[in-house]
């Protein structure tokens, strides 16, 4: 049974996992780097936090899946995108043990990673995908060896305009859970910019509007509720469209903006009102982790992807639907 | 509700994401009924706010495309409170079945042409998908103006060519290239603002609101 080391440094997390051949995640260890309150990730700050913690989680989870470097298959990183002081951390230590411990060496874009993983823990076969975080705001479908775009945002993610407006709030970041709250107090509807192109999305008209509000003197709690209800409305009808356009029966939404309940039911309806099953990524793996590089990993490997240490590169801009796939049909 | 309209249902033509089409005898014409059905899911006053709104301004422009010589479905009447649509049938086929059966490819020439002269009259489609174009006869009809909205914006005018690019190269990509060559061939020989348009699109698709974030 092979197995693959998977190391995930794209942002905030360092991570690594073990995962074999047949889907088993046989370990997943993680460490976030948290900023100061009131503040952003700093790149260098972030690539610090993984450097010192890098060795501790990569031993864990060897020792918690119960084998040894020796006994791996491959070694698997997250080649990008994402913030380049963070991704070399990842790419450093993944081409130390590969080329110390002669163990082929597999790049894998860290999208992918999140669809991929979505895919083998929710068992969905050929879902539309939502892929709602902070990096992302996409509407994609696997089709012909890869994830093609469907839809996407024309300017900011759902996650920053959440986000942006909590730091407008004063709250840190991330922000989400406490816009939940305040949004679930909150009752009265204010008109907010409801922009959808075909499957693109705006939400920096909403945002703008949002702060507007607020220096008009409505309550914080409606105007995070309005924020919600119609940045939601919007990627619904999104998901929505694209059920409608492939006539696929599963919905499948992973990133960390799926952590919200008010989406989450709001999704369930969306899917069955297009007579398909919404599918969800546990929690545990919604967010950035070793599993999801580990998994695509095994995938390529077996598929006779490799990359020398030498050529091991980072890419800090990449887009996912230039990624060959090779085991979508 | 009551309805001001009085149409027999024949039967349902499609059901898409928004609303559903439904084949109708109206005073012994047949017609399409384009009704827009509440998303139960939604805040009830946001849902009836998108769906009276967007009925009312696709009525508008259906209309004005067609005089801006954008073949599209007769507007014959209108129920805002229903949020229904009476409209001239158009029997056909769509395009995105056209392309995934045989692929006549001289097609998207003529949509190009179609969205070059919405384009010069400073509309945009706002959904452009291959759904949304029918071949009646030797006749292309560009149908579904829900999404529709007035704009003089080159980056407005930008996403709709973003938007049958994407249809294209994920749904079509057998044809993508060829095809997305010959639709814009259509667009530039209809509208004199092409260049503008298409030198947006590029610089859409290369800054930031493209590039893939953490």
């Amino acid at each position: 049974m092979s197995t693959c080391l998977g190391i995930e440094s794209t942002a905030h997390t360092f991570g690594a996992a073990v995962v074999s051949e047949d889907g088993r995640i046989m370990s997943d260890v993680k460490d976030i780097y948290v900023p100061p309150t009131g503040s952003g990730i700093h790149p260098r700050e972030a690539a610090r936090h993984h450097v010192s913690e890098a060795p501790r989680v990569l031993r864990k989870a060897l020792v918690e899946a119960g084998i040894s470097i020796d006994d791996l298959s491959c070694i698997s990183y997250s080649a990008g995108p994402g913030l380049g002081p963070a991704l070399r951390v990842g790419a450093v230590a993944a081409r130390a043990i590969s080329s110390y411990y002669g163990k082929p060496l597999v790049p894998v874009h860290h999208a992918i990673g999140h669809l991929e993983l979505g895919r083998l823990l929710t068992g969905a076969r050929r879902p539309v995908a939502l892929l709602i975080s902070g990096g992302h705001t996409t509407v994609l479908i696997p089709k012909r060896r890869r994830w093609r775009v469907f839809g996407e945002t024309l300017d900011i993610t759902v996650g920053q305009l959440i986000d942006q407006f909590g730091r407008h709030l004063g709250l840190s970041s991330p922000s989400g859970p406490k816009i939940e709250g305040l949004a679930s107090t909150g009752s009265t509807l204010l008109e907010l910019p409801y922009t959808v192109r075909g499957n693109d999305l705006s939400f920096s008209g909403m945002l703008t509007a949002a702060k507007r509000l607020l220096a008009r003197g409505h309550r914080q709690e409606d105007v995070a509720y309005s924020i919600q209800e119609t940045a939601f409305a919007m990627l619904c009808e999104v998901a929505e469209r694209a059920l409608a356009f492939t006539g696929y029966h599963e919905l499948m939404v992973v990133g960390g903006v799926a952590a919200n309940s008010r989406l989450r039911a709001m999704l369930k309806a969306a899917a069955r009102r297009q007579d398909a099953k919404l599918e969800l990524v546990p929690p545990r793996f919604s967010g950035d982790c070793g599993a999801q590089i580990a998994w695509p990993g095994i995938m390529y490997y077996k598929g006779g992807v490799r990359v020398r240490p030498v050529d091991a590169n980072v890419i800090q801009r990449w887009r996912l639907d230039v990624v060959d796939v090779p085991w979508i049909e | 509700m009551d309805r001001m309209i009085s149409y027999r249902e024949l039967g349902v033509i499609a059901r898409g994401a928004e609303a559903e089409l439904l084949l109708a005898d109206w005073m012994g014409f047949d017609v399409v009924v384009k009704r827009r059905l509440p998303r139960g899911y939604l805040d009830v006053r946001l849902d009836a706010r998108i769906r009276s709104r967007r009925t009312i301004k696709e009525a508008q422009l259906l209309h004005e495309a067609r005089l801006a010589g954008v073949p599209t479905p007769l507007v014959f009447l209108l129920d805002t409170v229903n949020s229904e649509i009476v409209m001239q049938y158009i029997e056909g086929r769509r395009l995105k079945e056209l392309l995934d059966v045989h692929v006549d490819i001289e097609v998207l020439e003529e949509a190009g042409r179609l969205v070059g002269r919405l384009h010069s009259a400073d509309i945009v489609h706002g959904d452009p998908t291959t759904s949304n174009f029918i071949l009646a006869g030797d006749r292309l009809v560009l149908l579904d103006f829900g999404l529709s909205y007035r704009s003089r914006d080159e980056g407005d005018k930008a996403v709709d060519l973003h938007v049958v690019k994407e249809a294209l190269s994920s749904y079509h990509h057998d044809v993508y290239e060829e095809g997305f060559a010959r639709f814009l061939e259509g667009y530039v020989a209809t509208y004199k603002g092409s260049g503008i348009v298409m030198d947006e699109l590029r610089r859409m698709e290369s800054r930031g609101r493209y590039k893939q974030v953490v």
